[in-house]
């Protein structure tokens, strides 16, 4: 990647704020999108990308480049979203909460969608969240949530078949109703 | 739930388009940078308080030797 060559090569000689600068464009949506997919609501996923990007600033110059940057920034980003995780009682109402209350205009069936969403389990949840959020790309999709790339297809083919069939059992509600 | 359709093409199509483009907050870049510039804590009030103290404690224990013991 060549935002990664052109950071490594402001670290190198010693400009870290410019390094830094350069890291944050080219890597906050992607870590907002990996912090999102797995808490499930957008406020709590902009404070661990802050808390992500704060801890990367300040191990930045203890990167040695043993692993790719992308590899490293993603593994900071999984363990500030999993102690936030971790100190959550309520987790599996927030996807709930967040369709209702940061999407009120968005047209009910979408709104339906990710209600649904948030009924998968959690593994299948994170992997269709990142997907989808991550203009469908297995191989990112992967690399973001250290995965296996067939572990993520896996997951997607079951998660669909998921909401397939809760969308069917949801219809049918509605229609005895 | 109005769905006509209930196959997994749908459903991809549909968390497609709900899903897409979703990116960062526009405030998250300047957030971050705002915090990554502030400055250092300083810990001089701690290192005078330190020195004050080892002062007065020198203070008392000149007092102790040259008044008391002498």
């Amino acid at each position: 990647m060549a935002a990664d060559q052109n950071i490594a090569t402001l670290l190198a000689v010693g400009r870290r704020t410019e390094a830094f600068e350069a890291l944050l464009a080219a890597y906050q949506d992607k870590v907002f999108r990996l912090c999102y997919s797995m808490l499930g609501d957008r406020a709590q996923a902009e404070d661990a990308a802050q808390e992500s990007f704060l801890r990367i600033w300040k191990s930045m110059e203890r990167y040695r480049g043993d692993a790719a940057l992308g590899t490293w920034i993603f593994s900071v980003a999984r363990n500030v979203c999993l102690t936030a995780i971790s100190k959550r009682a309520a987790f599996r109402s927030a996807p709930i909460e967040e369709a209702e209350r940061v999407t009120p205009e968005a047209p009910q069936r979408e709104r339906d969608l990710l209600y649904l969403v948030g009924q998968l389990p959690e593994n299948y949840r994170r992997v269709v969240m990142l997907f989808y959020m991550q203009d469908r790309s297995y191989e990112e999709t992967a690399r973001m949530l250290d995965l296996p790339m067939g572990t993520v297809k896996t997951h997607l083919h079951r998660a669909r078949q998921q909401l397939a069939s809760m969308v069917k059992e949801a219809d049918r509600g509605v229609r005895r109703v | 739930m109005a769905f006509d359709e209930f196959d997994e093409r749908y459903i991809d199509e549909e968390l497609t388009r709900a899903f897409a483009g979703t990116s960062a907050p526009v405030s998250l870049a300047t957030s971050v940078m705002n915090r990554v510039r502030m400055p250092t804590p300083t810990r001089l009030p701690e290192l005078l308080d330190a020195i004050a103290s080892m002062g007065i404690l020198a203070f008392a224990a000149s007092i102790v030797f040259f008044v008391i013991l002498k």
